[in-house]
């Protein structure tokens, strides 16, 4: 990983665990406070078992995730059947389907409308990586604009897919990681483009991940390209991420 | 033998269902049909409880993929690049290296899936011409960051569990039964023991060192990125 | 196939020769491709009026706008002279049942043909998409702007020169759209009117649609739709793979009823190839077209009848679905995404089990549509909705391009289904429902009988459902069995070479259409003669029927808008590609 320019906020690198940033006036749950511990299990417990998803659906996931809700799967066993559209109402957003470009400030826009807690499931390969989408009009991961709990893979995942997903995060809540995006509010997209002075992004609240000149350009977050993502830019032609 | 066409009328509202509450009764009527008709048969609900209760899948399935092994247990795959080539999505990374013993003569030393990238298309299925990678039934692909998707070699060898009365089992591959390689008797014999009588003639030139033997099982890549 | 499908060359040449005086030249075509006359920029207006008002040619239809940038084409000597571009419009008489491309060659330099807006409304937004995506400029154009990428784009994303990585910066200032909201502004009634912005994140537009409206009260006086949100590049990515490796975009496409898109592309280079699929490949490719129809009208209707406030629905649609479901993944391995069809056949033989198996979902579908039928089509709620709300007269629906059940629904029979048989519809006995009224529920009833119908047309197949090879036995086109590859130098041969170079498609062009769930499905593929496609253009059916969507609801209310916008069917995957 490229050391970036100290001037950036940088999201930490690690995969895991991120220590949460405690606000002022929150008591330490590490300390001998059994009373204040105990409620932050229950309130995991309820928080992991009443999610609220909104579908941000866009494509083909977006009919799978119908099958999810629907009769065969119904994923009101698992508490989260109350489906808002409006991003206010909801605390897990399930970003279904390719994003393109054009939709890209209304997915940010939609994420900064929810109110904390919040979580982000990204559903399928087009959004978790553009997927075989590897063009002019699509945005590269939505760990370009927001950051992402959960990547489920699959084109589109099958429904139990999905579910394993929500799953996953269920047990992530229960084990008390709200902190991945109390950490996050400093996110900074990753930049794809061959031009740095023209596709650098502005979607993060006015930081623009953006060196002068034609440097090379900051890799911030996990999602640092590896180098199978480096090959298949060298097939594909500069900038093709 | 042909196609008609045929105009839909519509006829108009009788007073009956004018009166909007018969209507409504029989709609509910229909509703409670299938309420009395799902308690008395609870057994034909069409709710599967997943996690515990799983769909059956059928053997076409395209789910994570495995490489396949020969008897000796080294991969089958001789890094020909054609998976790698017919990949829409350019998820498969290959590296070749040549291989100890000589009847292998090429193996992969990288061999990475993105499942991420990957749109289980099975193109590489496909296009592998030495029955070398296959697809599971195994669809419980969740991570919390991208680079633990990224899948290498060990995660990617068959193991026991993949196959086993729990594991996801087979999906798509090339044939069903018995492989048409076997049949033919071309199946390639293990290399290994060779490696002995080869190296009295002279023939086994150790040019780099052995491949390393697939690690011992790894649980399934899904979910365990932590 | 290719016997059923091989138009005469133009029947009305005598009369064109006539009228326009050589300025309109018939261009030979083989026999699996339409007709095509040449011409210029300068004559395509006087071209244009003739071949719609003269009864001898009547194309009322506008079908579709291929542009292709010819400067990598082999063989285009002069490139920067006239010829690098061309704008092919694709027409179609419903009088005479033959299909047209009217071809325009176009210099590199300033590429400019005049706006065709005012012959055929429908091309005002295929106009659009060639602007947006080719640059070649439309003089006369009403509206001449970005369709598909953003604001903030630079450059045309189709032409040969055009990095297909290059992207640029959408800001949230690209999508307010000022013009938007000022061309449904009306000054004199500034305090009665307010703006009204309906999507591209709403519920009920059931992806990524947008539609600005200007209301006055509930009513909607103006209104301006966009699309665009879910571009993916469909086309670009295709010149970059193999003929083989963009079936699994095609299923991206129209989402709903993935194996219909796959099916027609390969069998759109099929014609091209010259070649013909076994008979068994035939019937299972018909049949499992015909579940796709019931799985896309199925999504329709319940999906709409949610919006409508009709939740129960949608379980019943969605039951019968997943049960399809089953099987399509039986036959090809995938719940959705099927990439089942391949250039010469199928990617596997179907089960074992397929016939059985097709005719016992049958009663499942049957069962239940009779129950979406039984609560709705005669409910007063769904009359009030549905009944004279997004009215489309006949000649509305011809104008705008509409074609599918939106066309029938209006009283239009046509359906490619009938009228130019293709796989086995030539050979099973169905109804072509129409509805002349026009208005939701008119498209609602005849979605509901057609799914009626395709379940008669897989009954038919079933009962003969032929035996044999599935795949056709030329390995130039598809892989040979593993059997060959394992086991024979020569399998392994053409098994290496299908995989590393692809299906050498002879060079040339074609327009093939199948009828997709949502109308005609066309594929405009040109080939250079390597394994790779020059140039893909889908006619996808939802576009014309969006790009109609401002005039049908202006007048009307947003919630009878939300009603006509779910029974239009607009799948956002096939609407941007």
């Amino acid at each position: 990983m490229k050391t970036p320019p100290p001037s950036l906020p940088v999201r930490n690198a690690m995969p895991g665990r991120i220590e949460p940033p405690l606000g002022p006036g929150m008591p330490s749950t590490s300390g001998a406070d059994f009373l204040t511990t105990k409620l932050d299990v229950a309130v995991q417990w309820a928080q992991s078992n009443s999610l609220w998803p909104m579908p941000f659906g866009t494509a083909c996931c977006a009919i799978e995730f119908m099958s999810v809700v629907s009769s065969h799967y119904d994923l009101a066993r698992f508490g989260a059947e109350v489906v808002r559209f409006s991003p206010r109402q909801a605390d897990l957003l399930i970003v279904a389907g390719t994003v393109v470009d054009k939709l890209a400030p209304v997915l940010k826009k939609v994420y900064d409308q929810m109110s904390e807690p919040k979580w982000v499931i990204s559903m399928g390969v087009c959004a978790s990586t553009g997927g075989f989408y590897r063009a002019y009009h699509v945005v590269q991961g939505i760990d370009e604009i927001v950051p992402v709990d959960v990547y489920v893979a699959g084109c589109p995942p099958t429904p139990e897919n999905l579910i394993h997903g929500i799953m996953e995060l269920q047990k992530m809540i229960q084990s008390g990681e709200l902190a991945r995006h109390r950490a996050s509010k400093t996110f900074v997209p990753i930049r794809v483009g061959t031009d740095p002075d023209l596709s650098i992004p502005a979607y993060s609240d006015g930081v623009m991940a953006h060196t002068a000149g034609k440097k090379e350009l900051p890799q911030i977050g996990d999602t640092a390209e590896s180098e199978l993502s480096a090959k298949a830019r060298g097939q594909a032609g500069e900038g093709n991420r | 033998m042909a196609a008609r066409v045929v105009t839909l009328t519509r006829p108009e509202p009788t007073l009956l269902e004018r009166l909007y509450f018969p209507e409504i009764f029989k709609g509910l009527a229909r509703t409670f049909g299938h309420l009395v008709k799902n308690l008395l048969n609870m057994k034909g609900l069409p709710t599967i409880q997943f996690p515990e209760m799983r769909r059956k899948y059928s053997e076409r399935y395209r789910g994570r993929h495995i490489l396949k092994t020969r008897e000796d247990g080294s991969l089958r795959c001789v890094a020909c690049y054609m998976c790698e080539t017919n990949c829409p999505a350019d998820c498969i990374k290959i590296l070749a290296g040549e291989h100890p013993v000589l009847a292998y003569e090429k193996y992969p030393t990288v061999f990475e899936i993105d499942l991420l990238r990957c749109v289980m298309c099975g193109y590489c299925v496909d296009a592998c011409p030495k029955d070398a990678i296959w697809m599971t039934k195994d669809y419980e692909m969740a991570f919390f960051d991208r680079k633990s998707a990224i899948l290498g070699i060990p995660e990617l060898t068959e193991k026991p569990s993949d196959t086993d009365a729990s594991g996801p089992g087979y999906g798509y591959r090339p044939y069903e039964g018995e492989s048409p390689m076997k049949k033919a008797g071309q199946f390639e014999p293990s290399g290994i023991p060779l490696l002995p009588a080869l190296k009295e003639r002279g023939l086994a030139i150790n040019r780099m060192p052995p491949p390393p033997p697939p690690k011992p099982a790894v649980p399934p890549p899904a979910a365990k990125a932590r | 196939m290719s016997a059923t499908l091989s138009r005469p060359s133009v029947s009305f040449a005598p009369l064109l020769e006539q009228k326009l005086k050589g300025r309109v030249t018939v261009e030979e075509r083989p026999g699996a491709d339409i007709a095509t006359l040449v011409t210029d920029a300068a004559t395509l207006k006087e071209a244009a009026l003739f071949l719609r008002d003269d009864p001898a040619a009547a194309y009322d239809l506008f079908l579709d706008l291929a542009s292709v940038d010819r400067s990598k084409l082999p063989g285009n000597t002069a490139p920067g002279e006239n010829g690098r571009f061309q704008a092919n419009y694709i027409l179609y008489s419903t009088k005479r049942n033959e299909h047209l491309r009217l071809r325009v060659n176009l210099p590199a330099k300033d590429p400019a043909v005049p706006s065709l807006t005012g012959v055929w409304p429908a091309a005002n937004w295929f106009e659009r998409e060639a602007w947006d995506l080719m640059g070649i400029r439309f003089d006369g154009h009403p509206n001449l702007q970005r369709l598909l990428t953003h604001n903030g784009f630079f450059g045309h994303a189709l032409r040969k020169d055009y990095d297909k990585g290059q992207r640029w910066l959408c800001t949230e200032e690209d999508l307010l759209k000022t013009e938007l909201a000022a061309k449904t502004d009306d000054p004199a009634n500034m305090f009665e009117t307010m703006t009204l912005n309906f999507g591209p994140s709403h519920p009920t537009t059931h992806g990524t649609l947008r539609v600005v409206m200007r209301m006055d009260g509930e009513k909607i006086v103006a209104a301006e739709s966009e699309c665009g949100y879910l571009h993916r590049c469909f086309e670009k990515m295709s010149e970059s793979h193999t003929w083989v490796q963009v079936i699994p975009y095609t299923d991206r496409l129209n989402y709903c009823s993935p194996m219909i898109n796959g099916n027609g592309y390969a069998l759109a280079v099929e014609k091209m190839l010259g070649i013909d699929v076994p008979p068994r490949a035939k019937a299972a490719r018909t049949v499992l077209n015909e579940f796709s129809r019931i799985m896309d009208h199925l999504v329709c209707i319940g999906a709409n009848l949610v919006d409508l406030g009709a939740l129960t629905n949608f379980w019943y649609a969605f039951q019968p679905r997943e049960e399809i479901y089953g099987l399509l993944e039986a036959c090809c391995g995938a719940r959705l995404t099927s990439s089942y069809a391949r250039i010469g056949g199928l990617a596997k033989d179907v089960p074992d089990n397929f016939v059985e198996w097709s005719r016992s979902l049958l009663p499942t579908i049957r069962d239940r549509v009779a129950d979406i039928d039984g609560l709705i089509t005669k409910n007063k709620i769904a009359w009030n909705r549905l009944r004279g709300t997004g009215v489309v007269t006949k000649e509305q629906a011809i104008a705008w391009g509409f074609t599918g059940p939106c066309l029938r629904a209006s009283g239009v029979p046509y359906d490619v289904r009938k009228d130019q048989p293709y796989e086995m519809y030539g050979d099973v006995d169905f109804d072509v429902p129409i509805a002349t009224e026009g208005d939701n529920f008119a498209r609602y009833i005849v979605r509901i009988e057609e799914i009626r119908q395709s379940i008669r047309i897989i009954e038919q197949i079933l009962a003969r459902f032929p035996k044999g090879p599935i795949n056709s036995d030329d390995y130039r086109v598809i892989l040979p069995p593993k059997e060959m590859v394992y086991n024979e130098m020569e399998g392994l041969i053409y098994h290496f070479k299908l995989v590393f170079e692809g299906v050498k498609v002879p060079a040339g062009e074609i327009y093939s259409y199948t009828e997709g769930a949502n109308g005609e499905l066309g594929y405009s593929l040109v080939s250079d003669g390597s394994g790779f496609p020059y140039r893909v253009k889908v006619r996808p059916p939802c576009f014309p029927l969006f790009a109609a969507f401002e005039n049908i609801i202006k007048g009307g209310m947003v919630s009878d808008a939300v009603a006509t916008l779910g029974l239009l069917n607009i799948i956002a995957g096939e609407l941007d590609r």
